[in-house]
């Protein structure tokens, strides 16, 4: 499929300035309230001629793409933010009417618009379209999801309604061929009338006017009432089971079900998927050792490209399968509703109850957890949950704690039936989600002072999912996340390789050879920083290739203690932890599992946060703090634990 | 049907805080008061400022249906740490943090 796309991409690009059209081609904005199944519409326009990339300077979205009959580029279309009015409160808000009044540095005044009108919530949906037909905009309405308006009774008498708002009408079901093909029609006649929009600013401050806004509401109640032959029956099946799943006991017990079974999944699914990635990998490796000659070419390609491209795509199906729950649940209607349930508890903590999704979905990894966070339409939500959601337990920590654990705690029961290593398991996961927590309240109090963003949200009714935009939405993620933090991921792989791997050291180095490597000079050299955590330079060296992912920290362990590799996974993991048992005090041991509570150092959260947040900036504060808070956390236990265990 | 059962099991906690409310005239609560099942008619959307020196909310408010004189019903209260309302509103559903609930004056309507 990747494939595909890519030529076609190609292909548009070589041709897209038609000979017959000399200029630039027209543009098109989608606009519309949120819910209103605008993103549908749009991958129905556009299939996968979509341009993905933010607006400069925020976190928000801005996707474009190119609206073609028989391959011949009809016009551009843009698909803005979703949005009720003009007067803009929300950042979604201010990018839409920016673009819309013309103040926006980065994309130019639309030529027509298609304004998206939810047909199941007329009054609310039409308000936008009031305000731009006061511009005198081009615009064609779109009555989007007509066909679940006239499941429900609705009888609209359309010619009526494009009579009186003086403007073409179409309806639409965002996955119907029909619908879409009378709406590309409608544009291009627009488009060649060649009427402009006239920006008036005493008319856009009336926007701003609660007299202007009571009376554009009348009007609209007017003219429905004109043009409705018979009324919309009330959505019996959406209060029903809204009764169910948002009942006070059984609503929570839903959440954490659901919640559970997408954990799970994201946990659980991937696990095969990506052990086949690690297995081709691995033969891709194998078939490079045997045919390469030995030498630097076969370790950069070896253990630097394909372990590196193997980086990368490695997060892939935990990715989809997030995406996957995310898109249909968004789709379906639950997401608001679960945002509603955890709504009372999360902003005790300064975060809105959208932030539930993601930071759960961080404990398998945090690489979807974040791309997740583009649930929150707030900025600074966004941005606070993206800072505190790698302190949650990400599933690469696991193997590290499993092996410290085993080096240093007791298999002794206590508390009744409960052994202390799997007590001391729980404490390590609890504490990531208690951090990330607390952090994202001094946040709040701090840096992102406020409140979170208000909850007044609409819940849409609930629908049946459309595949064909779940598909579109999880192609979309993905080339994403390869596009933008592959590259990162990529080459940051690379230059660990690199430091892990050179100098080579002389034939008469008896050592193992990673002690000669660079890595190891740096571990040498950053002793001392470590030391008063009870690291010693074989650890600082150690965590130096775990910066490409946590868990090779235990590999890298074993390399710098000189474990032999065995082809018996877990007899090598039995000497490695005997190892470090017989190397390290307790004390060590304890600051070590501390450490990667709180340690920012998986290169690839950078990766996606730098994406997702457009800069560097957000991503160094992150590493900083989390940096800051394993070196005092660390500190803290080795200190104490060298008094009260005695060891050091 | 069960979950009937549950909602009546929840109204009075609800009922209870709006009789603390004195500063409100008869017939009046603000949305965060009201108990589970029942509508009111809008009279504000600022409750707490009347001067009005910020009206955003009040126009967030208006752009989703919230009108004075439009009536309102409470659905929902989800169960956590006085978790957000769920209202209708010109056959929309909104969900709002108690904060924002508490903007809202309404006059009761009994019981339907």
């Amino acid at each position: 499929m990747l494939c595909r796309v890519k030529k076609r991409k190609k292909f548009s690009s070589k041709f897209s300035p038609l000979p017959e059209m000399s200029q630039v081609s027209p543009l098109v904005a989608l606009a519309g309230s949120p819910n209103c199944g605008k993103t549908s519409l749009f991958n129905a326009l556009t299939g996968t001629y979509q341009k993905v990339g933010n607006y400069p300077g925020v976190t928000v979205e801005k996707k474009s793409g190119e609206v073609r009959k028989e391959g011949r580029l009809l016009f551009e279309v843009i698909d803005l933010p979703g949005s009720y009015s003009l007067d803009s409160f929300s950042m979604d808000e201010r990018i839409t009417s920016g673009v819309l009044l013309g103040r926006s540095k980065d994309v130019r005044t639309p030529d027509a618009l298609i304004v998206v009108v939810d047909s199941t919530n007329l009054e609310r949906s039409l308000y936008l379209a009031m305000e731009l037909l006061r511009l005198n905009y081009p615009l064609v309405v779109a009555l989007n999801l007509y066909d679940v308006a006239l499941n429900r009774g609705l009888s609209l008498d359309l010619e009526a309604l494009s009579a009186e708002l003086g403007v073409p009408v179409v309806s639409t079901v965002a996955v119907d061929a029909k619908g879409i093909s009378d709406l590309t029609a409608e544009v291009e006649v627009l488009l060649e009338k060649k009427s402009s929009v006239v920006l008036d600013p005493e008319v856009i401050r009336e926007f701003s006017d609660l007299c202007r806004i009571e009376e554009k509401f009348s009007r609209i109640s007017e003219i429905l009432s004109s043009v409705t032959l018979s009324s919309m029956r009330p959505d019996s099946l959406t209060e029903s089971v809204d009764r169910i799943l948002l009942n006070p006991f059984f609503g929570v017990g839903i959440l954490l079900f659901v919640l559970l079974i997408i954990f799970q999944a994201v946990f659980s699914w991937a696990e095969p998927l990506m052990g086949g990635i690690e297995s081709l990998v691995g033969w891709l490796s194998a078939l490079g050792t045997n045919f390469l000659p030995e030498g630097y070419i076969r370790g950069f390609v070896v253990d630097g490209i394909l372990a590196g491209v193997g980086n990368v795509i490695i997060f892939l199906p935990q990715i989809l399968i997030l995406f996957f729950f995310i898109l249909l649940l968004e789709d379906v209607g639950y997401l608001g509703r679960a945002a509603f349930l955890m709504d009372g508890l999360l902003r005790k903590f300064g975060l809105p109850g959208k932030a539930v999704l993601p930071l759960l979905s961080s404990h398998a990894c945090a690489i979807p957890g974040i791309m997740a966070t583009r649930t929150l339409e707030n900025e600074k939500d966004r941005i606070i949950t993206m800072l505190v959601a790698p302190l949650t337990t990400c599933s690469a920590r696991i193997p590290v704690y499993t092996l410290l654990i085993a080096a240093f705690i007791p298999n002794d029961k206590i508390l009744g039936p409960f052994l202390l290593p799997a007590l001391v398991m729980l404490g390590l996961y609890l504490s990531g989600m208690f951090f990330a927590l607390i952090m994202a309240m001094i946040f709040r109090k701090t840096a992102m002072r406020g409140y979170p963003s208000l909850l007044l949200m609409e819940l849409p009714p609930y629908r049946l999912p459309r595949f064909k935009n779940l598909m579109v939405g999880l192609w979309y993620r993905a080339k994403v996340f390869l596009q933008r933090a592959g590259s990162v991921i990529l080459v940051s792989s690379m230059i660990l390789w690199v430091l892990v791997s050179f100098p080579k050291p002389p034939a008469d180095f008896s050592q193992p050879a990673v002690e000669y490597s660079f890595a190891a000079r740096i571990g040498r050299t950053i002793e001392p920083v470590f030391a008063p955590l009870g690291f010693d330079w074989r650890i600082s060296t150690a965590l130096i290739p775990s910066m490409g992912a946590r868990e090779i920290v235990v590999a890298a362990l074993g390399t710098v203690l000189a474990v032999e590799e065995s082809g018996d996974e877990a007899e090598f993991e039995r000497n490695l932890s005997s190892r470090i048992a017989s190397t390290f005090g307790i004390a060590t041991g304890l600051s070590l599992m501390v450490w990667f509570i709180f340690s920012p150092q998986c290169i690839s959260t950078f990766a996606i946060m730098r994406r997702e947040t457009g800069g560097w900036k957000w991503p160094v504060i992150m590493g900083a703090y989390t940096f800051g808070l394993a070196y005092l956390g660390s500190f803290l236990t080795y200190r104490i634990s060298s008094v009260l265990l005695g060891s050091g | 049907m069960s979950d009937a059962i549950f909602q009546n099991l929840n109204m009075p906690i609800y009922a209870e805080k709006s009789s603390t409310q004195e500063s409100l005239s008869e017939g009046t609560a603000l949305l965060s008061e009201l108990g589970v099942g029942v509508s009111g008619n809008i009279l504000s959307l600022d409750h707490d400022n009347p001067n009005g020196e910020d009206q955003s909310l009040t126009k967030r408010f208006m752009r989703l249906g919230f009108l004075k004189g439009e009536s309102v019903k409470l659905l929902h209260r989800a169960p956590l740490f006085q978790g957000p309302f769920l209202v209708e509103v010109r056959g929309a559903r909104i969900a709002l943090s108690g904060e924002e609930a508490k903007k809202i004056q309404l006059e009761v309507l009994p019981a339907a």
